[in-house]
């Protein structure tokens, strides 16, 4: 395969007959290996294109039955342990191994010191030749040499004259073991850690400890037991002033038989690593935060008020086949209150709580209730993406307001007949007298009473609702890995970034001397292990300047 | 009659000159960037406006030299002189320094203007700039070392593509600085994206030399002695060297960055290789290049078939850079088009 061998009898040298050895020729043949290399990049494609590990569902809607049931034959949702993709990737390490065993004697022979002398080559990759102008002996020219690098030298009686060979950078054949080697150890690594090693998931509300990971497998996830317990003592996040997550931290203990034995802080990217695993933090989530919330029923007489203690993720239920799910919340809100648009003007609304409404009259409503801004009612309506904001006036929970505006609702619809602004006013003034409020705010009320009567009947909202406290309660999301593999594959990376250093950057010289006319000729040839041979031709310029320079240093 | 003005192998010496000529641009860029920043010094708030920062100048005129360095450059196949060809260097040069200076200078920005400072590579538009800046420094080292300025006008085209898409992601309103989310606050990552870049950069001129390759084959083959191809482009064997060096250059690097992503992937998921999509295609185009190393040293192959191989693999290499965060999805949000 590479021409520039020391000799030709060390060419490998196969018997050509035997079946093992036949198939070692054809697994490490370069057309094997390039169409490996080629298949695994294209393989490797099709998993970026279609996304792993989704559930039934995902594909089929996406898919259709039929494509379905034949990416499914194949694979295709979690190609990457798939047989076929295994195999792939074995054949590539099967290849690179029988290219190891194959020229590895070759190269391992290149690269030992030099014990005897070699000839004048017949065919060399540079050479030139110089009349020196004074007698150099053969000491000086290794002196020279000698400054360039070069370690190795012999040296033979040739005639009259003398015959030198140097070499330099025998240790850059030895690039071919690292950098192959260090494939075939990755890929031994990767297979260990898929075969011995786990990843999987573990959610730990605050105070919180338990010793099950949740592990994918394919779209499912199987339960694996830790013998120790994993305790989250405590939950930090901080957000940047977009409301954006800026950093999130866990105080984690490790307990066995209920005694602590390794203890850190986590966050991205530190994570804790206590014998042969690793605690991430990944992620972070709401663990039933506590939320007191007051509930305004607008379907019912004096739209009566009720007090409710729940907790995020819990659903509500009434009998009326009412459902109330509270569903998200939100310690910070960032608008953006710039009037210009390029500018950037941050205001934090504060806490929110989503809430679904869900019942057969009115169907589904997301209510979103902000802390601060109780009159603010923000709703998702029937049927729409985004929400609605309307500014109501005062709280839903302002029982004053609320009761003036039942009030005076129902003495409207107890009218009979036309309704026009006189009746309107009485009807408000019965309402007044009802709740007791003194007639000189009449005006004031009036005004707000009609605003938030229009936007009611606008929207038809069922309830109202107001966030009053909440006790916020997180859970930390864990990634839990075993990696037996790493430290291999991590040694292998570094052989495989020095080996590829030596191969492409450390070659081989070769440089024979031929001495003669009495220390005043001499003819040179060099030999360059690599296939670029320009940098060969740089350096033999460089060599004739300085033999020349020798030669004139010689006379004077 | 092609520019010869060293001999056509490579550099000549160790250069020590070209060495120093490098060092003095480093210890400019320092200095124009400390300078850059000791004028912002208390003048920045928090949530000023993109347009209103030095950096966002800077670059905006960094990116007028070079479009101007890419005209001369291109001009220089025509009119090749000296002169004409001092002033293409002169200004892609300024013009890299500018960018440096520019990403500098936003480094220390981002710091005043964000409730937490950054590293400027962590957005796509910033990694383009950095791309832009890395691919012309490259090309200018290799410039300097082998005279070769017929490559700049191959070179040069695709710095211009990287700013065409760079003021692309401005008027979409993504050049702002943004806070990072917490995954990408690390070493890491840093030294992951540093690497990958010189890998980008090296990968793109070797496409640009693939370019030149194939079409002075072509004007060598129609034989016209005349043509434009033969008089300014560098011999072919010199031009397949070329790409060779860029490739191994690129390899080595891409090597580097791969592992140094999969060491950031460890600590920040837990795991050095998920087959998520941006780690997928760096597997894909370091198999490229690999290929590309093995079909040109052990099965010999050179020429044209290289030539397209280096053009191929520098799709796949932008596939992956850009392709997979605007057509796939994966945890790399970092480049990610919103
Ligand atoms: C698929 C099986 C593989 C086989 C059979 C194989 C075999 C070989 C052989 C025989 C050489 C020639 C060495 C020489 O003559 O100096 C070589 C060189 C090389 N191989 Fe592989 N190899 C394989 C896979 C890989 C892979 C996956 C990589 C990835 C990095 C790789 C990287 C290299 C490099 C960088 C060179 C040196 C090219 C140069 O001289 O610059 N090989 N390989």
């Amino acid at each position: 395969m590479n021409p520039d061998t020391l000799n030709s009898e060390q060419k490998p040298t196969l018997p050509a007959s035997s079946p093992g050895v036949r198939l070692l020729r054809f697994l490490s043949s370069m057309p094997v290996a390039i169409a490996l290399l080629s298949l695994v990049a294209l393989v490797s494609m099709i998993g970026t294109v279609l996304v792993q590990n989704r559930d039934q569902d995902f594909y089929l809607s996406r898919l259709g039955p039929f494509w379905y049931r034949v990416f499914d034959a194949l694979d295709f949702f979690d190609m990457y342990s798939a047989w076929w993709f295994i195999t792939i990737m074995g054949l590539l390490v099967l290849s690179v191994t029988a290219a190891l065993v194959r020229h590895g004697p070759r190269f391992w022979k290149l690269s030992r010191p030099l014990r005897t002398m070699r000839p004048w080559p017949v065919k060399a990759d540079g050479e030139f030749e110089l009349e020196l102008e004074g007698q150099v002996a053969p000491q000086q020219l290794e002196q020279l040499l000698r400054r360039h690098g070069f370690r190795e030298f012999r040296q033979q009686p040739e005639g009259k004259g003398i015959l030198l060979l140097a070499r330099k950078g025998r240790l850059g054949r030895l690039g071919f073991f690292l950098v192959h080697g260090a494939v075939v150890l990755i890929c031994i690594g990767g297979l260990i850690t898929s075969q011995l090693g786990f990843r999987g998931v573990m959610n730990l509300a605050e105070g919180e400890s338990d010793n099950i990971v949740y592990v994918q497998n394919g779209s499912e996830y199987r339960r694996l037991q830790l013998p120790f317990h994993v305790r989250n003592d405590n939950f930090t996040i901080n957000y940047y002033n977009t409301g954006m997550p800026r950093e999130y931290s866990s105080q984690l203990t490790l307990l066995e038989d209920g005694e602590a034995v390794a203890q850190k802080r986590i966050t991205v990217n530190d994570p804790l690593r206590y014998l042969d695993m690793t605690f991430y933090q990944a992620s972070f989530g709401d663990a039933g935060s506590e939320t007191r919330i007051t509930l305004r029923d607008l379907t019912r007489k004096g739209f009566p008020a009720q007090q409710v203690e729940s907790a995020v993720g819990r659903t509500l239920e009434e009998g009326s086949g009412m459902k109330l799910e509270l569903k998200e919340l939100r310690q910070h809100n960032i608008i953006n209150t710039a009037q210009e648009e390029d500018r950037q003007q941050r205001q934090d609304a504060g806490p929110s709580l989503d809430i679904l409404y869900q019942s057969p009259a009115s169907g589904n409503i997301t209510y979103r209730v902000y802390l601060a801004y109780p009159h603010m009612l923000a709703f998702v309506p029937m049927g729409a993406e985004t929400l609605t904001y309307a500014n109501l006036g005062f709280s839903p929970a302002d029982g004053r307001m609320m009761g003036l505006l039942a009030a005076y609702l129902e003495a409207v619809n107890d009218i009979a007949g036309e309704v026009g602004p006189e009746q309107r006013r009485g009807a408000f003034a019965s309402a007044l007298r009802r709740m007791e409020i003194p007639l000189e705010h009449a005006a004031e009320l009036g005004s707000r009473i009609i605003h938030a009567e229009q936007l009611l009947r606008r929207h038809k909202l069922p309830m109202l609702f107001t966030l009053d406290d909440f006790v916020p309660k997180m859970y930390t999301g864990l990634q839990v890995a075993r990696d037996p593999g790493a430290p291999l594959v991590w040694s292998a990376c570094l052989l495989l970034v020095i080996g590829l250093y030596m191969m492409i950057y450390m070659h081989e010289k070769r440089v024979w001397l031929r001495l003669g006319d009495n220390g005043h000729r001499l003819q040179i040839r060099a030999i360059l292990s690599h296939r670029d041979k320009h940098p060969l031709r740089n350096y033999l310029q460089r060599l004739q300047t300085e033999l020349a320079e020798l030669g004139q240093k010689a006379r004077s | 009659m092609s520019e010869t003005i060293l001999p056509r192998s490579g550099p000549l010496h160790r250069d020590n000159g070209i060495t120093l000529y490098w060092l003095g641009m480093l210890a400019l860029t320092l200095g124009l960037a400390g300078l850059a920043i000791y004028s912002q010094l208390d003048r920045l708030a928090p949530g000023t406006p993109l347009i209103n920062l030095l950096s966002y100048k800077l670059t905006g005129y960094a990116n007028v030299l070079l479009v101007v360095a890419t005209a001369i450059y291109l001009a220089h196949l025509k009119f090749t002189t000296e002169a004409v060809g001092k002033w293409a260097t002169a200004m892609a040069t300024v013009g890299t320094i500018g960018l440096l200076v520019a990403l500098l200078t936003r480094w220390f920005e981002t710091h005043q203007i964000l409730e937490e400072g950054h590293v400027p590579i962590s957005n796509l538009y910033e990694v383009t700039i950095f791309f832009t800046a890395l691919t012309t420094l490259l090309y200018l080292i290799l410039e300097s070392l082998y005279r070769r300025r017929s490559v700049g006008a191959f070179v040069m085209p695709i710095v211009l593509a990287g700013i065409g898409f760079e003021l692309w992601l401005a008027s979409k309103g993504q050049a702002g600085p943004q806070n990072l989310v917490p995954a990408l606050k690390s070493y890491w990552m840093h030294a992951h994206v540093l690497a990958n870049f010189i890998g980008y950069g090296a990968f793109a001129v070797a496409a640009a030399g693939g370019v030149m390759y194939l079409l002075r084959r072509r004007a060598e083959q129609l034989g016209r002695s005349g043509g434009i191809a033969l008089r300014v482009l560098p011999p072919s064997d010199e031009i397949d060297m070329l790409n060779y060096r860029a490739i191994a250059i690129g390899f080595v690097t891409f090597t580097v960055a791969t592992i140094l992503g999969a060491a950031w992937a460890y600590d920040a998921w837990g795991g050095y290789w998920s087959w998520d999509p941006k780690e997928t295609w760096s597997l894909i185009v370091w198999l490229t290049y690999a290929a590309y190393l093995h079909l040109r040293f052990v099965k010999g192959w050179a020429g044209n078939a290289m030539a397209w191989w280096a053009i191929l693999g520098f799709g796949v290499t932008l596939f992956c850079f850009l392709g997979v965060n605007m057509f796939l999805s994966g945890m790399h949000s970092y480049g990610s088009l919103n």
